[in-house]
């Protein structure tokens, strides 16, 4: 029986052979599949290694609404960056200056991320700014921000979640009580969930999935989240087992 | 009623998942955004207090 708890990527085929549960399945966190599905991605190179593992011994992979919401959120920061850049290459010219200064500056920053193998994601609060700026613009009664998600950012983010679904072929844990998944052990309540978010301060979506995963059936999550790992290596009981990340 | 053994994801699925994003960054030509980038800065159309509304043709 293994007596330790957090394991990194380097140990799965062994742990694959000394837990056999594993293979029944494995909760995957939204910054695995992330990963997984953007190559810019620092972990993308190990995860798409571990998920050959997984593929090749049939391990299904299952999430929830929360791993769902977040992997999107994700997205959407790192493809709406994406997106401006294109947009700025177009129609640079075409900008008002202060606009351009902005755009060029954001372009800058990302092109120094991506030189230090560094993930650039823009905080919603400069989607925002770019949003306002944007929307200052109108044609025929629609403003640039429509029209540049529209035209930009819409055809990258959409099917993302349905396809990362048919290829990593997730599967879905339901929490509703008239129609609960049966690897769901444990009561799920907010009062357990707000106590992990009361007690280590981590985030709300994050407490879900701590919360699901430690009242579900599985022995294995595997994240990429520091939050979940600490909090995991405090109160997750030993068959509870944690895969990070080699490069964690 | 006893589960149904469930799958794991596809051989190389990062792989193909990478080459599924690449493939939709191809964008349609945005001539709409292009006319309303030449426009003027001004807050939209739907906050502008002064802004003269034209009444639709009265029905015949």
């Amino acid at each position: 029986m293994i007596a330790e708890k957090i394991f990194q990527f380097n140990d799965i085929r062994r742990l694959i052979s000394e837990v056999p549960e594993i293979k029944n399945g494995v909760v995957v966190d939204s910054n695995i599949i992330f990963a997984a599905s953007y190559e810019l991605d620092v972990f993308h190179d190990e995860v798409a290694e571990m998920l050959n593992v997984f593929s090749e011994f049939d391990v299904p992979l299952f999430t929830n609404v929360n791993i769902r919401t977040e992997f999107l959120e994700l997205h959407r920061r790192v493809l709406i960056a994406e997106s401006l850049i294109d947009f700025y290459e177009d129609f640079g010219s075409d900008m008002e200056p202060e606009l351009q200064h902005q755009l060029k500056s954001h372009r800058t920053s990302y092109r120094k991320a991506v030189e230090e193998d560094r993930l650039f994601k823009l905080s919603d609060q400069r989607i925002k700014s770019f949003r306002n700026q944007l929307m200052e613009f109108t044609f025929n009664e629609q403003d640039a921000w429509q029209l540049f998600c529209q035209n930009y950012f819409s055809t990258r983010i959409s099917g993302i979640w349905e396809k990362a679904v048919e290829l990593f072929n997730l599967q879905f844990i339901s929490m509703r009580q008239t129609d609960k998944s049966p690897q769901i052990s444990g009561d799920l309540s907010w009062e357990q969930m707000e106590n992990l978010v009361s007690q280590y301060g981590i985030g709300v979506s994050d407490a879900m999935i701590l919360n699901l995963y430690l009242n579900s059936t599985f022995s294995a999550i595997i994240t990429a989240d520091s939050d979940l790992v600490y909090v995991l290596e405090k109160v997750g009981p030993k068959n509870k087992i944690v895969l990070i990340p080699n490069r964690f | 009623m006893t589960e149904k053994k469930r799958k794991g994801p596809e051989k190389d699925a990062a792989k193909k998942m990478t080459e599924f994003r690449k493939a939709r960054q191809k964008q349609p030509t945005a001539e709409l955004l292009k006319k309303a980038l030449k426009n003027s800065p001004k807050k939209p159309e739907v906050n502008n207090p002064n802004k003269r509304v034209a009444l639709p043709d009265a029905e015949v």
